[in-house]
């Protein structure tokens, strides 16, 4: 199978042709840099995006406070993420970096605060 | 009425400011104060909660409130005072008039680094015809309703133009359970970024229409739908086309504008293209004194390229403010074929590397980017493909720099359309 994808790993976004049956036979073109490579492969196997999202906080003026997953997480759950975020309140104060969940969806991934507040 | 003396004052605590005042400190400047008119640092990435940020200059990938925050702590490590809450009214010479709670502010300046960035344009820019309902915003203004107040602007949402904020709003309204049903761009290519056309439009199913227009506003209290049309390729649309799309939100990223009123109190001179002031490759203007870096001198695609130019307006003012920046003959640096702007718009010939950033005129593949002199070709790079969505930038190294004669011009030919 041949799919031509853009990378969106950095903002070049290079565009990238990955032809392929199996994830190990995969062959690939047009990457500039390394990290094109493992992106491509997921891309066609498994997606994967990082989940970015503001949760509700109490204490300040900014009603929202924006949160982001540590890694990425495979691309069917970004919905699933959006409904999860929505059901959190939190308080201040909360640092950048703060686990708000430990293991979010499953996924051996967090989900931090992005900003002090 | 207060007054303040300080080496280098910076006008808006966003990233550029933030880099700007940082730098000046660290070269030499004493006392370096920013003047932010809102009650938190940031300047947009407070409301910019989506990641991709800082990849070049951090080495990894941050939302934009987390990039800001790297600054803050390293601006506050640093010793730099900030003025939070105070709006900067006016430049009278060497002095910034400003007012906040306690009143008027004068502060005393050596140099002073203009970082106010920039504002959206809006439907009245665009001269969009229809009703005026409730239901049309600028994407800048929807994406802080959004991030920063937790508001919902909309359910069924069309977007015109395809700019970088424009596509992550798309994507944001989705994931928040919105029907994003067409973005609509006037040009026959992306304004944003190609990755961002994958991640925000692809992954959400949501149609690009290039070479369309908004041409209609329907709807009384609230917008009802919207009409859509192709245009010619002198960009006017062929209304027999025209089609109705229905949706009660109309979401404009149509450009933005630097936001140079305090600018021209200085009288500084501007640049028609970039709207933003003439600087050499210190980010110097015309008045000597000034010096302007980011949004606010021409509206950059990432902000790693902000916070690198910010860095060099805030090193050249501390050195200008402790009377070490020498003046020396300038060139013109000028766009050539296939180029629509290049800043620095004035090189000084000094035996130093200096750094051009620049947007091309149209998308193109195997591109051939050079500058010249009038003795001829100084540097040239291959690119794999270019869009006038990212800034380029190339160097002239400091012995072409510091011998360049005549006029500089930068040029881009594409070898495949």
């Amino acid at each position: 199978m041949k799919k031509t994808l853009i990378c969106t790993v950095c903002p070049n976004g290079c565009e990238i042709e990955v032809n392929y049956t199996t994830r190990e036979d995969a062959v690939i073109t047009g990457y500039t840099c390394k990290r094109g490579i493992p992106y491509a492969i997921d891309e066609c196997f498994e997606p994967k995006r990082t989940f970015t999202s503001s949760v509700k906080i109490t204490g300040t003026d900014r009603r929202m406070l924006p949160v982001r997953t540590t890694g990425p997480i495979p691309k069917e759950l970004l919905m699933k993420a959006a409904e999860a975020v929505a059901a959190i309140t939190l308080e201040v104060p909360v640092k950048c970096g703060d686990v708000i969940v430990e293991n979010f969806l499953d996924t051996d991934v967090k989900l931090v605060a992005a900003m002090s507040l | 009425m207060k007054d303040i003396k300080c080496c280098v004052v910076v006008v808006g605590a966003g990233p550029a400011g933030m880099a700007a005042a940082i730098s000046a400190k660290k070269n030499g400047a004493e006392k370096v104060i920013i003047i932010e008119r809102e009650n938190r640092t940031g300047g947009i990435l407070k409301q910019c909660i989506h990641a991709g940020f800082g990849l070049q200059y951090f080495g990894e990938e941050l939302t934009g409130p987390e990039y800001a925050e790297k600054f803050s702590v390293l601006a506050n490590e640093t010793g730099i005072e900030f003025m939070l809450n105070t709006t900067a009214l006016e430049i009278k010479d060497k002095t910034l008039v400003c007012v906040n709670t306690e009143g008027i502010v004068n502060i005393h300046f050596g140099a002073l680094v203009l970082a106010m960035g920039c504002r959206e344009r809006t439907r009245a820019n665009l001269v969009i015809p229809g009703s005026r309902p409730a239901g049309i915003y600028s994407a800048g203004t929807a994406q802080k309703l959004i991030n920063i107040f937790g508001h919902k602007v909309g359910k069924e949402v069309v977007i015109l133009g395809s700019g970088d904020i424009g596509m992550i709003m798309a994507r944001r309204l989705s994931l928040g359970g919105a029907k994003v049903k067409a973005v609509v761009e006037i040009m026959p290519y992306l304004a944003g970024l190609v990755r961002n056309k994958a991640q925000c439009l692809d992954d959400f199913g949501i149609p690009l229409m290039l070479s369309h227009t908004v041409v209609d506003i329907i709807g009384v209290d609230r917008v009802e739908a919207v009409t859509i049309a192709p245009v010619d390729e002198n960009r006017q649309p062929i209304m027999e086309k025209a089609e109705t799309i229905s949706c009660d939100t109309l979401l404009l990223s149509v450009g933005l504008i630097p936001e140079n009123e305090l600018t021209r109190s200085a009288d500084v001179a501007l640049s028609g293209i970039t709207k933003g002031a003439i600087v050499n490759q210190y980010k110097q203007t015309d008045k000597p004194y000034i010096f302007a870096c980011g949004n606010v001198l021409h509206v950059n695609d990432l902000v790693d390229h902000v916070s690198h130019e910010s860095e060099d307006a805030g090193k050249y003012a501390a050195l200008y403010a402790a009377g070490k920046l020498e003046s020396a003959d300038e060139l013109a640096v000028e766009p050539g074929d296939g180029v629509r702007y290049v800043c620095p718009q004035k090189m000084a010939c000094v035996d130093d590397n200096v750094d051009l950033y620049f947007r091309t005129a149209a998308p193109g593949r195997n591109t051939t980017l050079t500058i010249s002199d009038d003795s001829g070709v100084l540097v040239t790079k291959k690119l794999i493909r270019t869009t006038p969505g990212t800034i380029e930038k190339l160097t002239i190294p400091a012995d072409k720099a510091k011998n360049a004669i005549g006029k500089i011009v930068v040029k881009a030919e594409h070898k495949e359309a």
